[in-house]
């Protein structure tokens, strides 16, 4: 199935706020949709992400949420500061 | 003395000119570090129950940490303290900059300002030389402008200065000091105490040297520091984009408020909106990037703004506080009406924070019905329009019209006309800063409980939440107590060390303890970290109870903590059990939930407390 993705947060590598497409299971979960995106990427950055939060479809979801095809997904990594 | 102390103290008395030097004594720093916590002491000590905070019996300080002035990194932070006009009780705020640092080079750790002046002056200290000097010439400066003022007549070009602009000389309750131009203790009204003493502001100018106990353990500490500093994203993001690096995020997460804390940032604020409101937008205006005294990071930047509807020149980047308090709070995505009101506050001198919420509740009552547009002197303040915003809080500055009421906050103008009053979103009267307790529910003990209320920057669960660590289920309320209770003794420390918190976020665990060791020589183990912490927040929560403030006086506003439930986004159906919170955090601290005291047994297990025990238990030790 399809997914859309975009993220906002502290800036790491490959995710942006642009929206993208990503083919992932049927049946996935975020959690596994964050493991595809981390794959690649620095333990720093993977790992600071653990403490990224997520909406589905502007609704509050967490890691265990299942996905569903065509699912715009927002990936929020705030710092708390300033 | 101990390391990292200039070792000495300078009262002020304004109603006789009196100056007067005091050796900053081993036990007043080993107990109570430095900062807010020396404040709380010197201030419990000095200041009579009940005296007016605007009043002569008012006592104002400036403290350093022992890390100003020294190598330590990130170690550019000192504390105001005062008794705040707002909130009638226990007040401090911290800035960085320069200012602290430089106070200490020039000779002292501490300033504690009383009295009225019968004219404008300003206190000059010039490397170890205090005094007390005109300022009726300067009387209706702004912060930026005085500073180049002062560096001409005194022929000093390098001094450094803290201030206070018209909205401090007015006594606008929500006016703060601005020190480097730009740089603000913004919270519960410094502006306001300084103006009524008629203290225009404090230059300061010098070359001493702090001693340190192990000068070469700070130099291993800070390349500890400078190592995790460059693999961290957060120090890098920081360091490129400063605090507006994730602001758009926080206004989608439900970390920043938005629409005066009823909306939705996804729904009501709009995902195409949030980038004009953080730093990748903005920072097309840099000029420079700068950085806090011994900061390895560097958030600041300075902006040119040539162009376009408000060319308002030099000026500084928006820290993330201030673009959220005039973006997604006022529904306002117009990127240079917020640089503007930025500039505006820091030269007039305004807390960004209660400047945005004010108007955030002014614009709510007018969308409502509930203030006319004659009230506001004929502004149309619709959401989201960022030129009305913009005429208000310039209406706020000059202290004329309504700008006159609202310039003393929103609880006041609330009571002034009588109205508006489920509109507002304080604690205490101060205007609630810019993280939802919705979506970091710790924050509701913190705001509504902490001596200085409504306060983002106290540690405490909230802390650890608002950065997405969730040890368990946040909205689990149960056996809160001792982690809140241990993680605000932590800040406590880091506070009034003059740390800075982002130094935290970058840091190996354990180095600001290790730091304190190398600068001043002294043991300083967990165990005696978290005393010195719990008894600092101790003295600042007994001020409070001195003054009669119990828990059952001290307040929230419903909305910030889901009453109502919000019906729609992240945190939809969220509603904080703020009591329950509040019991855990009070039990774990041994403070009377009904009285505020906290127990004698406590007291005395913290020591360094004889004073308090006397005066709320009526008995010597």
């Amino acid at each position: 199935m399809k997914v859309i993705y975009r993220y906002f947060g502290v800036p790491v590598p490959v995710l942006t706020d642009e929206k993208k497409e990503i083919e992932i299971g049927i049946g996935s979960t975020i959690d596994e949709l964050m493991n595809v995106l981390c794959a690649d990427m620095e333990e720093a950055s993977s790992e600071m992400l653990q403490k990224a939060t997520f909406l589905v479809n502007n609704i509050g979801a967490k890691r265990e949420t299942v996905l569903n095809d065509n699912d715009e997904i927002i990936i929020l990594n705030p710092i708390g500061g300033g | 003395m101990l390391g990292g102390y200039a070792g000495k103290m300078l009262f002020v008395n304004l109603s006789t000119g009196e100056l007067r030097d005091e050796a900053l004594t081993d036990e007043l720093a080993e107990k109570f570090i430095g900062g807010y916590g020396i404040g709380a002491k010197v201030l419990y000590d000095m200041m009579p129950a009940g005296a007016d905070p605007l009043g002569p019996d008012s006592v104002i300080g400036f403290v350093t940490g022992p890390s100003n002035g020294t190598n330590t990194f990130f170690g550019g932070r000192y504390s105001v303290v005062h008794k705040s006009p707002i909130s009638g009780g226990w007040n401090d705020s911290n800035s960085g900059g320069y200012f602290g640092p430089e106070l200490k080079k020039a000779g002292y750790d501490a300033i504690f300002v009383t009295g009225i002046s019968d004219k404008p002056v300003y206190l000059w200290i010039n490397d170890g030389k205090a005094e007390l000097k005109d300022a009726t010439h300067l009387w209706g400066r702004d912060t930026k402008q005085i500073w180049e003022d002062v560096k001409e007549e005194t022929g000093k070009p390098k001094l450094r200065i803290l201030a206070i602009g018209r909205s401090g000389e007015n006594a606008s309750l929500i006016s703060c000091a601005i020190n480097d131009g730009h740089r603000a203790p913004g919270r519960g009204g410094s502006g306001a105490v300084m103006g009524s003493k008629r203290l225009k502001a404090i230059a300061v100018f010098g070359t001493g040297k702090i001693p340190v106990a192990d000068p070469d353990r700070i130099k291993e500490i800070n390349k500890r520091v400078g190592a995790t500093l460059k693999g961290s994203p957060i120090g890098k993001a920081f360091g490129a984009m400063g605090t507006g690096s994730t602001t758009p995020a926080s206004a989608l997460s439900g970390d920043s408020p938005v629409k005066n804390w009823g909306g939705v940032g996804v729904l009501d604020f709009g995902v195409e909106n949030v980038h004009k409101v953080g730093s990748a937008e903005m920072d097309k205006y840099k000029t420079r990037k700068y950085a806090c005294s011994r900061c390895p990071m560097g958030c600041g930047a300075e902006y040119e703004v040539k162009d376009g509807k408000y060319p308002i020149g030099k000026t500084d980047r928006p820290e993330y506080e201030t673009s959220a308090a005039f973006g997604s709070t006022l529904l306002n995505h117009d990127t240079a009406s917020i640089l503007k009101c930025n500039e505006m506050c820091n030269q007039y001198g305004l807390d960004t924070i209660s400047a945005g919420m004010t108007i955030a509740w002014a614009m709510e009552c007018y969308n409502e019905g509930i203030l006319s547009k004659e009230e506001l002197d004929g502004i149309d303040l619709q959401w989201g329009d960022g030129d009305a915003i913009v005429a208000i809080l310039q209406k706020m500055c000059d202290g004329e019209g309504c700008g006159a009421i609202l310039a003393n906050g929103s609880a006041y103008a609330a009571k002034k006309w009588g109205k508006g009053e489920e509109f507002l979103q304080t604690a205490c009267g101060i205007e609630l800063p810019m993280h939802d307790p919705r979506f970091a529910p710790g924050l509701a003990r913190t705001y509504q409980y902490d001596p200085s209320p409504g306060r983002h920057v106290k540690g405490g669960l909230g802390s650890l939440q608002m950065s997405g660590a969730e040890p368990k289920d946040k909205y689990d309320y149960s056996g809160t107590g001792e982690i809140d209770l241990q993680l605000t003794t932590h800040q406590e420390v880091l506070n009034t060390m003059g740390i800075c918190m982002f130094g935290e976020f970058v840091s190996p665990e354990g180095v600001h303890r290790e730091y304190i060791e190398a600068l001043t020589g002294l043991k300083f183990t967990d165990e005696e970290k978290y005393v010195t912490g719990f008894r600092i927040l101790t003295m600042r929560h007994a001020f409070n109870v001195r003054e009669g403030i119990k828990p059952s006086d001290t307040y929230i506003s419903p909305r910030a903590v889901g009453k109502p439930a919000l019906q729609a986004g992240p945190l939809a159906g969220v509603t904080i059990d703020t009591d329950q919170l509040a019991r855990n955090f009070f039990e774990a601290a041994k403070w009377d939930m009904e009285t505020g005291k906290p127990s004698k047994d406590i007291l005395k297990e913290l020591g360094n407390l004889d004073n308090v025990i006397e005066d709320l238990y009526g008995v010597a030790e």
